[in-house]
């Protein structure tokens, strides 16, 4: 039922004062719309499979020479970066190794991982969340952060990630 | 004379549970009411950063989580409901100590929280995510009693299956109303993805059936990417009726199928009422409340009228951020930080929120809108933030709903271990 109608029973029957009458008029102007055809690009509304994320691409640039360093050194603050990491998790997961359609952290190394989110810093990759969240944290924070990835057994993760379809999806 | 919870046998004298301030020997003791998003990741957090020095409780009356995020997907089939439930059981090998019963009053003076069952468990500190209940007469004609019949289908769970159930029956052609709430209210968006996918089920069951919104707001979350999606994927199938049209003063009748609208009765076959919302209620047993919610501090949360009562999530007053399982996880990591660090000498670190909300339009086409927040002055603040455009690739709108399905088993995975 479109807007104009429901209004134009809704007028005619303020209008006319016939409340019984408008339940009838109202429920009429419900029944009598033609349903339209499906666009050519609709939906089915019965399940795709999940895409991948465009942003799991290989790094294209380091990060700066000092945070390089710092993080070569392992200067960065592991336990700051355990807090920090609270924010990576909500998407990554606990594990930091979420399955299709998020990007894994966990096999990143610590460079891989300041270079992911130079990259989101400059807008060299697409995520407007990601890019929002790199821009956010200073050099320090990325050294943290690589600090306490870095420490997360290497076992976590194996056999995770894996690509998988909507629970629940009928074909 | 009080009887006495006991909990287990750290807890079991009467001087630990009674007499939180002449404690000095035993943990300090952080009581945490609410196990949704909010509550299951503060303690969560607290007991596994922690590590065995503080007392965790999580008092939550039931025994399985049907999370609210997500649910408006089983509404389409994309998800099934044993999909969106969570049990409490990997919580109690962090070392909480789950409570299922329900948190009835506290005590402020006495640092005392009082349970259904009748016992109290003392606290050093409380923090309550009980999330939202109705505001009673904010529809007209409708209250809880009538949710079997209009269901509002707010909470997850049972609700939104009823709702599925109900869609599933309604007869061809039949019309189908939501009666929106007024702000500000949990998860913005969620009204709309829900119009979304139930003309995604309708356009396969019941292709001519009708979506009626009935929205007392002059706008809404995402509108231009909603609207743009119902005209691509759901054409001449939803309606949105704002405050200007009557969609602010509605009428429900659930005993006769009945909304009025601007005086006009419209009979409905299906009808989903989200009323007014405000904090859980035993944010207002705390007498915490102002407005129906609780104001905090923005550095972690602390209730303006006691600093040893934090509120979290959707109850609080907090500022800017939205009421969403994402905002509420965020604000989690936040308190259980500064309660251990006040507690246990920890580290304190300056805090940090986020928030993103997908949303699915249609199978395959998703949106999402999100922000960095900060502690500001007397409110937590918005940041910059981002939202998805119209037109889009349709590329970009798969991955993005592909992305929403990884973020779910993630952040269950944060909030429930």
């Amino acid at each position: 039922m479109k807007l104009d109608q429901v209004l134009r029973v809704v007028r005619a029957c303020v209008g006319a004062g016939l409340a019984a009458a408008c339940v009838a008029s109202a429920a009429a102007a419900q029944t009598d719309v033609v349903p339209p055809e499906p666009a050519p690009d609709a939906p089915s509304c019965a399940g795709v499979p999940l895409a991948a994320s465009p942003d799991a691409e290989s790094p294209l640039v380091d990060p700066a020479k000092d945070l390089r360093s710092a993080i070569a050194d392992g200067r960065g603050d592991r336990d700051w970066g355990e807090w920090l990491a609270g924010e990576c998790l909500a998407c990554h997961g606990p594990h930091a190794v979420a399955g299709a359609g998020i990007p894994p952290l966990a096999p990143l190394g610590p460079m891989a991982f300041a270079s992911a989110l130079e990259e989101y810093r400059r807008h060299l990759r697409a995520d407007p969340g990601m890019r929002l969240l790199a821009s956010r944290l200073a050099p320090d924070e990325v050294a943290a952060l690589a600090a306490y990835f870095a420490s997360l057994p290497p076992e976590v993760g194996a056999g995770r990630g894996a690509v998988e379809t909507p629970e629940g999806a009928r074909p | 004379m009080k009887r006495r919870h006991f909990i287990g046998a750290a807890v079991a004298s009467a001087a630990a549970l009674g007499a939180p301030m002449l404690r000095a020997q035993g943990r300090p003791r952080v009581v945490v009411v609410g196990g949704g998003a909010g509550g299951a990741t503060v303690a969560r957090y607290l007991a596994k950063d922690s590590a065995g020095a503080l007392d965790v409780v999580l008092v939550e009356p039931n025994v399985v989580y049907s999370s609210c995020f997500f649910s408006n997907l089983t509404l389409a089939d994309l998800r099934s409901p044993e999909s969106l439930e969570h049990g409490y059981d990997r919580l109690g090998a962090f070392g909480i100590t789950l409570v299922h019963d329900r948190a009835t009053g506290v005590d402020r003076a006495r640092r005392e929280v009082t349970l259904g069952a009748g016992g109290v468990l003392a606290y050093d500190k409380l923090v309550l995510a009980p999330g939202i209940d109705f505001v009673p007469g904010s529809v007209t004609g409708w209250s809880e009693a009538d949710d079997e019949i209009f269901p509002h289908a707010y909470r997850g769970g049972a609700q939104v299956a009823l709702l599925r159930a109900q869609l599933g029956a309604m007869r061809p052609g039949g019309t189908f109303a939501l009666v929106a709430p007024p702000n500000p209210y949990r998860c913005p968006p969620g009204p709309y993805e829900r119009v979304s996918m139930v003309a995604c089920l309708l356009s396969r069951i019941n292709p001519t059936a009708k979506v009626l919104v009935l929205d007392p707001k002059p706008s809404f979350s995402k509108q231009a990417l909603f609207e743009d999606g119902w005209a691509r994927h759901y054409p001449g199938v939803v309606e949105w009726i704002g405050p200007d049209a009557g969609g602010a003063a509605v009428e429900v009748r659930p005993g006769v199928g009945e909304i009025v609208v601007a005086g006009a009765v419209l009979r409905v076959d299906v009808a989903n009422i989200i009323p007014a919302q405000k904090a859980g209620a035993i944010a207002d047993a705390a007498g915490l409340t102002e407005g129906g919610w609780v104001p905090v501090e923005p550095l972690a949360l602390a209730t303006k009228a006691d600093p040893a009562v934090h509120v979290l999530g959707d109850a609080a007053a907090q500022g800017d951020m939205p009421k969403s399982g994402f905002s509420a996880n965020s604000q989690a990591k936040v308190v259980a930080n500064a309660i251990r660090a006040e507690l246990t000498g920890s580290r304190a670190f300056p805090p940090r929120y986020a928030n993103t909300c997908w949303s699915a339009i249609a199978p395959g086409d998703g949106v999402k809108v999100g922000a960095t927040y900060s502690a500001g002055e007397g409110k937590i603040a918005a940041g910059a933030g981002f939202i998805s455009q119209a037109g889009e690739a349709a590329e970009l709108r798969a991955a993005t709903y592909a992305e929403s399905f990884a973020w779910y088993d993630a952040i269950s995975e944060d909030i429930f271990g």
